[in-house]
């Protein structure tokens, strides 16, 4: 009975025991357990949350640089900069006020922005609760009284100042200058923009697009130490901004105002291009149609951005770089060189003109019905006989058309510093087969001697075949830079002009076509460009094409000698060249050599 | 001559103590007088310097408690559980409305939180049934007078309402009951049973209460309201990274970012202020002091003193595994304090008196050696 009675209790002894060990490994484990957990949090994740820390107490007060203005040449205004106000929310004092749902409601009725965006701005933040949202930018004075007003119903509501763009001459020059706006979401998950952060404003288009880098400058900040009821405790640090460089352009305001004018007076659309052949200087570049950049400044005005969208004259492309035409007769520069240099004809051999030209049983018309006759290199190019052209460019056959093509610059970007710039197609034998799956035909070498069919460049690239010839054999790269300058117009980097191509020709070769270009001008199609006491050469260009009336192009430069100024002229759907295109360019020609040199 | 008696007396007495234990005990004592300085640095001091008579008086009690005899305080446990039922009544009908909560009696400067006590004083009165049933106290019928005892203090103190401290009595309880050998089939059934209870007991709960679980669930459903503790405290853990931000320069703490940082939220102001390091030596020093009060329990021979020596080691345990898990994310955020390192007289000196308790286990037992 006793015996038993100590072995139960040295079984409920030892029972204890075993149970006080697993109570000792449960409380181990469940310790374990609180280790890993905070070594997860502040070894692992300590980054992240010493992030999310600076962002609770750290309130960063962004001052954004103005971004720098932009000059013409001469230094006239085009882009500056001035104060705009916008308004920002920081979430987590928004959240403080009673009634939400009012404040948005009044945010959207005051600010003009609807409140499901407003919401959808404040809840993107996630855990960043304390950073500012910009809700909008450039908001109007009577807004911004209406706000001052209202602050102390809407909490967490601040409004900060801004520089905003200003662009002074409206339609002037937009599509070289471009526009500003917001980065977009797009923009930012691309890697190409990964120096931008959310809220930065960043040119979309244009001279603010390429030299964005160098306008933007470097954003300051201010470092306010706040504690959790936004108070502020103090300033940690500051760093003043670096505002951006100012640009000179190339552009003579003065002449791209002009050219301006004259498209605008007789409603045309099309392109002027001037540049200065010898250095590649852009004068001036218009596009037309175009749009008001008074439009874009702070916030895009989203009714003109639809009506812009909506129009079927694309007024927002630069057809200067982005428009694609045939360079139809002005191709006739590239054949004339390409059959002098390779021996296939002198500037002496004829060709008959009948008006017509048969291939096997398609004809092939002249522009002039009647014929000209029996044409020589000269009279072929001055008169821009297009019989001339085919006979010598079957001759050629299309291996040497596209070889001269090429080595003209076509098929290759300016590098133009321009966002967008297209390349065109110069046409060969496998290129036709690989798009169309058929073989080329002779008919389409006739074509393309005179400029059409498949062949097509931007007009920057066509005024590029004429500088060619003017420079005596090669090409600056067009551009619109001049100089980098800083705040007190102290140069900080010129813009280093380069050769853009170089032709390897006879020397004779390239006198005989800038001869026969001088013809064109005193004796042949474009005699409408001639100026009295200026040598003007050039050559004029009607060209075909699908949507109707003949596009009129001209290209000319002068003074012949010593080219200062090379033009080109597209008027879409105007007619002939010589007619209504080279008009044009002797009056730019005659406005920059006569007036503004001067 | 009859001083130094006294004084020999004294020093006798240090040698009944468990030193590991009471070198811990002081090293969160010093810890905690850091924490709190450092929390109510921003104007709060008169906190620290009611933290510091509040370790003062807790060591007197921790003294007073070492010097009686555990079994005298099973003996006398039915008392004490009336008496602090009735106090308990008290305060749901006078108690001062703190944070949505009636768990305080005011004493002027002072405020007293019975409901602590009472995880001391429901063990004790269950540990005295149980030693009086001995053999039949397992049986069904005297499993529930058990569960009586202990289920009218918690809805006294979910009336409070006190949610953290009502549900930490029932795992106390089975600990006790399983330290007093009770069958593991019997166990088993109990915890089935209560977890059958459970989601009837969601729905007792008020609002905030369960609003409290779905947040502790998905801190980013209410991220401005109950979710902000949540994701406040783990920012500030977490930004303490390996040495922390030093002494007093923790940017959440500081600045307000944790919510009632001196008490529920401290762990966070010492893991961002002393980092992952510190985080570690704290939890490593918990950790001995719970093993020693382990060790204690082995040596203590008496199944009273082996329960009442398991209780305690729970509640102090649970305490900080609640505490710091909600602090770090991994628990629910109830108001349990963190043992000798939270602000709060009443939660400071329960757990003194509980050390002193456990220290007297300690000394029976090297008495009863000798």
């Amino acid at each position: 009975m006793k015996k038993e009675n100590i072995f139960e209790s040295i079984k409920s002894i030892h029972k204890r025991f075993v149970r006080l060990k697993f109570i000792a490994w449960i409380f181990s484990i469940l310790i374990v357990i609180l280790i890993i957990r905070i070594f997860y949090l502040q070894i692992i994740k300590g980054d992240y949350y010493n992030k999310l820390a600076n962002a609770n107490c750290v309130n960063i007060v962004k001052k954004v640089a103005p971004r720098g203005n932009i000059y013409d040449r001469n230094y006239n205004e085009l882009v500056v900069n001035m104060p705009s106000y916008k308004v920002e929310i920081i979430p987590f004092y928004f959240f403080k006020n009673e009634n939400i749902e009012k404040a948005i409601n009044l945010l959207s009725h005051i600010l003009d922005v609807s409140s499901d965006e407003i919401k959808e701005k404040i809840y993107e933040k996630k855990e960043y609760i304390l950073e500012p949202v910009t809700i909008k930018r450039g908001i109007t004075e009577k807004q911004l009284s209406l706000l001052e007003e209202k602050k102390i119903e809407i909490k967490g509501v601040s409004i900060e100042q801004e520089p905003k763009r200003k662009y002074l001459h409206n339609n002037v020059a937009c599509h070289i200058l471009g526009y500003v706006s917001e980065i977009t979401k797009e923009q930012l998950s691309d890697k190409k923009y990964s120096n931008y952060k959310a809220g930065d404003i960043i040119g979309q288009t244009g001279i603010e697009r390429y030299y964005d880098d160098i306008l933007r400058g470097e954003d300051g900040a201010i470092y306010i130490l706040t504690d959790a009821f936004g108070k502020q405790i103090k300033i940690l640090n500051e760093i003043k901004y670096k505002q951006g460089k100012n640009l000179v352009l190339t552009v003579d305001y003065r002449l791209q105002k002009y050219a301006e004018k004259l498209m605008e007076k007789n409603k045309f659309t099309g392109v002027i291009i001037a540049e200065e052949p010898a250095t590649g200087e852009i004068l001036c570049m218009v596009s037309k149609p175009d749009y008001d950049l008074a439009n874009f400044e702070g916030n895009i005005d989203i009714k003109y951005w639809k009506k812009l969208l909506r129009d079927k004259n694309n007024p927002l492309t630069n057809r200067a770089i982005q428009g694609l035409y045939s360079p139809g007769s002005i191709f006739k520069i590239v054949v004339g060189v390409g059959g002098l240099n390779e021996k296939v004809i002198n500037t002496n051999d004829s060709f008959l003109c009948e008006g017509i030209y048969w291939i096997k049983t398609w004809p092939y018309k002249c522009w002039k019905r009647s014929g000209h006759g029996y044409v020589n290199f000269f009279r072929g190019v001055a008169e821009s006989c297009d019989i001339y052209f085919y006979k010598l460019g079957l001759k050629m056959k299309v291996e040497l058309l596209h070889k001269y093509g090429l080595m003209f610059g076509l098929a290759e970007k300016t590098n133009v510093d321009l966002p967008g710039e297209k390349m065109g197609i110069v046409p060969s034998r496998e290129w036709k087969i690989r798009m169309s799956r058929s073989a080329w035909f002779p008919g389409n070498t006739v074509m393309m001697a005179i400029g059409q069919g498949y062949l097509s460049a931007t007009p920057l690239q066509i005024l590029n075949i004429l500088n060619v010839i003017a420079n005596n054999g090669y090409a600056m790269v067009p551009h619109l830079l001049k100089v980098i300058t800083s705040d007190n117009r102290r140069i900080i980097k010129k813009y280093e002009n380069s050769k853009l191509l170089e032709l390897n020709v006879d020397k004779d070769v390239v006198s005989n076509m800038r001869l026969a270009l001088r013809k064109v001008v005193s004796t042949g199609t474009g005699k409408k460009a001639d100026i009295p006491d200026i040598k003007v050469a050039g050559k004029t260009a009607t060209v075909e094409n699908p949507h109707g009336e003949t596009h009129a192009m001209f290209v000319g430069f002068a003074p012949y000698e010593k080219p200062e100024i090379s033009v080109f002229v597209l008027i879409e759907h105007g007619g002939g060249g010589g007619e209504v295109a080279a008009p044009l360019a002797r009056e730019i020609i005659e406005y920059y050599l006569k007036i503004l040199r001067k | 001559m009859l001083e130094h008696s006294f004084y020999k007396k004294i020093i006798k007495q240090f040698f009944y103590f468990d030193v590991v234990l009471l070198i811990c005990t002081f090293l969160l004592i010093i810890m905690g007088i850091f924490a709190i300085y450092s929390a109510s640095s921003t104007g709060l001091n008169f906190l620290f310097i009611k933290q510091i008579i509040f370790y003062i008086v807790g060591t007197i009690f921790l003294f007073i408690v070492f010097n009686i005899n555990y079994n005298f305080l099973i003996a006398i446990s039915n008392y004490l559980y009336i008496f602090f039922i009735v106090i308990l009544i008290v305060v749901l009908i006078i108690g001062k409305e703190t944070m949505g909560a009636q768990r305080w009696l005011n004493f002027g400067w002072f405020q007293f939180q019975p409901s602590e006590f009472m995880k001391i004083i429901v063990p004790l009165t269950v540990i005295r049934f149980i030693l009086i049933k001995q053999d039949e106290a397992y049986k069904i019928k005297n499993l529930l007078k058990i569960f009586i005892i202990t289920l009218i203090p918690v809805i006294l103190i979910l009336k409070q309402p006190d949610l953290g401290t009502a549900l930490l009595l029932f795992p106390i309880i089975l600990v006790v009951l399983f330290i007093g050998n009770i069958s593991i089939k019997k166990l088993i059934t109990i915890i089935i049973v209560f977890s059958l209870l459970l989601p009837t007991g969601y729905f007792m709960l008020k609002d905030y209460q369960r609003q409290r679980l779905q947040v502790f669930l998905n801190p980013e459903i209410d991220k401005l309201g109950s979710g902000y503790n949540v994701i406040q405290s783990q920012i500030a853990v977490g930004s303490g990274k390996l040495f922390g931000k030093g002494w007093r320069l923790g940017t959440q703490s500081q600045l307000n970012f944790i919510p009632v940082k001196y008490t529920d939220f401290i762990f966070a102001v010492i893991a961002e202020e002393f980092g992952f390091f510190g985080s570690l030596i704290v939890i490593i020093i918990y950790f001995i002091l719970i093993m020693e009060c382990l060790k204690i329990i082995k040596l203590c021979r008496f199944t009273g003193g082996k329960m009442l020596g398991i209780s305690i080691t729970t509640i102090i345990f649970l305490q900080i595994f609640i505490n710091i898990g909600m602090t770090i994310g991994i628990m629910p955020v109830t108001g349990i304090t963190l043992p000798l390192l939270s602000y709060g007289g009443t939660s400071v000196i329960i757990i003194m008196i509980s050390l002193g308790i456990m220290q007297n286990i300690y000394k029976e037992y090297i008495k009863a050696e000798k």
